[in-house]
């Protein structure tokens, strides 16, 4: 029995890479985690604006691979504030006097630094720009758009779902072979 | 081809993380043993790892077009201040607002409307327990009804009650009207045009502009906001071709622009969207009314600016 069935609700649809559903989580927790860490980490209203994005960015990536899943342990809000709890000792910053509500996560997210983002995402962009456009187009609609074999077959014309998964692999080698 | 030799799909499970368990152990063990496989996990992991940055900057890119909705102007401080006077920050964040009061004229002017609005609430808070309290004494005079004792009568503390609630009523209303209805906003915003003779001598061809200006202000001033509105409208849609020069132009358009505006917000119902044009003016940089649209824009987004008008 879940202990948080809207929150299952919800994480399930944001695992589809909903726009709308994330947008409504962005703007429904963004004014709590802020004044959560203003009060927690001693931070400046900026400051912790960009944490509460960047701790958004972390749950993204955690939920759109399947890392987190229903049934949740806790709540998605106390979820998101745990990753600004841990986001923030990672930096050794804030108070350390947290609110016992806020327990660290049974699945600490992996946190990555925005530099190291950038340079992954720009040695992906340069070698999608090598691959050719028919590669350069399976490969988007997998990785980036999170698109299921049945729906890259039938956006490109794709006899099944078999032939898509075959032409991917083709030019993620294709990829690698660049490397 | 080493890569040949292994399965794509294997890996790519192995690194988004879709394996888990027996066989995510099975594979570490097969890696282990087998260097070749390692060598090829380690080469398609940027690839994989990259994607999922890149869709991760993607989402970034998304948050902060959201996060521009929440960026107009005053949004951000309109909440700032709401946690500074319901007493929500830390003292840290408590000083630093403070000292942004110190250095930031405009915000400190903010902060003490959002003050007199907070006071406003707690007033028509009170008001209502008040009023729960009326309802509590009568009921408690009804059962007197049932009691012998000698008692005061209740008429006196009821209608000292209820004057109080009137009065608090009539300021909280008083309040409203004072700030936030049409007619006072306008006084507050309202710009009168400038001595004629600040702006210089006129060429004749600048003569027409000028009176037209002038003419939309008496219209105003007379309180005949929807002639002035389409004054200041038309003279908007002369000054593009009109034969004056361009410091004269700018200064006639973002004059008009202002006041046109503030003559639809006193017309019932008001000709053109107010918060969209507030909005556009207050996004102007360089025009002349843009702190004031800024302003205006937060006034017209209150819930009070609904109740007042």
């Amino acid at each position: 029995m879940s202990k948080y069935p809207d929150d299952d609700r919800k994480l399930s649809q944001l695992a589809t890479d909903d726009s709308q559903a994330w947008k409504e989580l962005y703007d429904e927790l963004r004014s709590p985690f802020r004044l959560f860490i203003m009060k927690y980490g001693a931070m400046g209203p900026e400051a912790a604006l960009e944490l509460y994005q960047d701790a958004m960015v972390v749950l993204y990536r955690n939920i759109i691979s399947g890392k987190l899943q229903p049934p949740l342990a806790s709540a998605l809000k106390t979820y998101l504030f745990g990753i600004g709890k841990i986001l923030l000792k990672k930096r050794n910053e804030g108070t350390g006097n947290w609110d016992d509500d806020i327990p660290d996560l049974p699945v600490a997210p992996e946190v990555e630094s925005r530099q190291d983002e950038a340079a992954r995402a720009e040695l992906v962009r340069q070698l999608l720009d090598k691959v050719g456009e028919s590669c350069r187009q399976i490969l988007e609609l997998a990785y980036l758009r999170g698109f299921v074999m049945e729906a890259i077959a039938e956006e490109l014309g794709l006899p099944s779902a078999g032939a898509a998964r075959k032409r991917k692999h083709d030019c993620l080698k294709k990829m690698r072979d660049l490397l | 081809m080493p890569s040949e030799r292994y399965d794509i799909e294997t890996i790519e499970r192995y690194l988004t993380h879709q394996m888990e368990g027996s066989e995510r152990a099975e594979f570490e063990a097969r890696l282990q043993a087998d260097e070749g496989y390692r060598q090829e996990l380690e080469a398609y992991r940027p690839i994989l790892e990259g994607m999922q940055s890149l869709r991760n900057q993607n989402f970034r890119r998304q948050v902060n077009a959201w996060e521009e909705e929440w960026q107009q102007p005053g949004a951000a401080d309109t909440e700032l201040i709401e946690w500074y006077l319901n007493g929500e920050l830390t003292d840290g964040a408590r000083k630093s607002v403070e000292k942004r009061m110190e250095k930031d004229e405009a915000f400190a002017r903010e902060v003490a409307a959002y003050r007199q609005v907070h006071e406003g609430f707690d007033a028509a808070r009170a008001e209502a327990f008040r009023h729960k309290m009326v309802g509590w004494e009568k009921d408690k005079g009804q059962e007197t009804t049932l009691r012998p004792a000698h008692r005061r009568p209740l008429w006196p503390r009821l209608a000292a009650a209820a004057a109080i609630l009137f009065l608090l009523g009539l300021s909280f209303n008083w309040y409203l009207q004072a700030n936030f209805s049409a007619g006072a906003i306008v006084e507050t915003y309202y710009q009168p045009p400038l001595d004629e003779g600040i702006m210089g001598d006129k060429p004749a061809s600048a003569e027409t502009t000028s009176q037209s200006y002038q003419a939309a202000h008496r219209l105003f001033r007379q309180q005949q906001y929807p002639a002035a509105y389409e004054a200041f409208n038309n003279l908007l849609g002369q000054l593009p071709t009109a034969s004056i020069d361009e410091l004269s132009r700018t200064y006639y358009r973002e004059h008009s622009e202002w006041n046109r505006l503030l003559a639809a917000l006193a017309t019932s119902p008001p000709p053109i969207d107010l918060k969209s044009e507030a909005q556009r003016i207050a996004a102007i940089d360089g025009h002349e009314f843009q702190p004031q649209a800024k302003i205006l824009l937060r006034t017209l987004q209150s819930p009070f600016y609904n109740w007042a008008n």
